[in-house]
């Protein structure tokens, strides 16, 4: 029973609900209807209002200004793009001087060190050509002490071979036997029993 | 004459060269005494001292020897002829050819104190100097100077070196 009662309350208030809507639409109809009269109205004024030439008038006068707005801008625009330029240009002057400056700065240091890894190599090499020719000139040494030690010992052992040399060959053209008869009757009878013995074994 | 009977050289004949020249001239004798008896025909045989070479009268002085027929000549030959083979010879290396007197000393001395018959044989060396080298049957005796200063050793650089400290 209650069911009943809330579909046929629902159902009167579903048809309340729509007599009440076709009640504002057509009000709204009726708005509106007078809306668009109301527009259609204005619409034939200001077509009276605004005709062709007036319109022409309005363009022209609005194409002036536009051209001059637009040249006025665009003189602005100049300025502003010279002057941009030129800002840009001192800009990009002191970018490239500072990168410049650091960048011979750098090389300066580069060339400096380069100059002083020159120098140490240079330095470094003089060092080792003075060691080894001092290691030469100390094995030279040694080797022309050795040679004339050696000379010397040979000269010495020499010496006495070639003054005998000398003596025998000086003295064997001024030889006078006289003058040794001595010498030679003095060795005999150093010798005289030597000779006897040899004489006697002989026979 | 020695008692043992053996020749008396003389110091003019000091070596074997020497000695055969005096036995060629001895044989030069025997042959002309006898050609020069042929022809006398009168078998004498009697020595004349004029002709006599000098060598074997010195021989004869030294041994006084009375060689008066041929026979003796003969005799005097064969003992000649024996000294040539038998007796001892000396060979001496001098630096350079020695004099007839130091010849005849040389001589002397070895037939006084060595051998009466001794010949010596003398060579001519000049390297070695001086002095000499005697060469015997057995062995050899050098006295040269070569031989000498060798002996010295290094005594020559020993002295310049003590020069030089």
């Amino acid at each position: 029973m209650f069911e009943f009662v809330l579909i046929a309350l629902a159902i009167v208030a579903a048809t309340a609900a729509f007599v009440w809507q076709v009640l504002s639409l057509r009000k709204i109809r009726l708005v509106v209807g007078a809306y668009n009269n109301r527009i259609d109205a204005v619409k034939e004024e200001v077509e009276r209002v605004f005709s062709d030439d007036f319109r022409e008038e309005l363009r022209n006068r609005g194409r002036l200004y536009f051209e001059k707005i637009i040249n006025e801008n665009a003189m602005f625009l100049k300025q502003d793009l010279g002057l941009t330029a030129s800002q840009l240009n001192e800009y990009m002057q002191a970018s490239l001087k500072k990168v410049l400056e650091r960048e011979f700065e750098q090389y300066k240091l580069s060339i400096g060190d380069a100059k002083e890894a020159a120098l140490s190599a240079i330095t470094k090499t003089q060092e080792a050509m003075e060691s080894q020719r001092a290691a030469m000139a100390h094995e030279l040494e040694q080797s022309l002490t050795a040679e004339r030690e050696r000379r010397i010992v040979k000269l010495d052992t020499e010496l006495s071979r070639i003054a005998n040399e000398y003596l025998l060959e000086v003295l064997a053209g001024e030889v006078d036997l006289g003058s040794q008869s001595d010498y030679i009757f003095s060795s005999l009878d150093a010798h005289k029993a030597d000779i006897i013995k040899d004489l006697e074994d002989a026979v | 004459m020695p008692s043992d009977g053996s020749l008396v050289l003389p110091n003019q004949i000091v070596g074997l060269r020497e000695l055969k020249r005096c036995l060629d001239e001895l044989d030069a004798t025997i042959d002309e005494m006898v050609a020069t008896a042929v022809k006398r025909r009168t078998g004498a045989e009697a020595l004349s001292p004029s002709t006599l070479p000098s060598s074997i009268t010195t021989l004869i002085a030294a041994n006084q020897l009375t060689l008066a027929t041929k026979s003796d000549l003969v005799a005097l030959k064969r003992r000649l002829q024996g000294l040539v083979k038998q007796a001892p010879r000396f060979r001496f290396t001098l630096v350079a050819e020695p004099s007839d007197q130091l010849l005849v000393e040389l001589v002397a001395w070895l037939r006084k104190n060595i051998n009466p018959t001794a010949l010596i044989d003398v060579r001519v060396s000049p390297h070695i100097g001086g002095g000499f080298i005697l060469q015997t049957p057995l062995r050899r005796y050098d006295a040269s100077w070569r031989t000498r200063l060798g002996n010295a050793g290094n005594r020559f650089a020993e002295l310049l070196q003590a020069e030089r400290a």
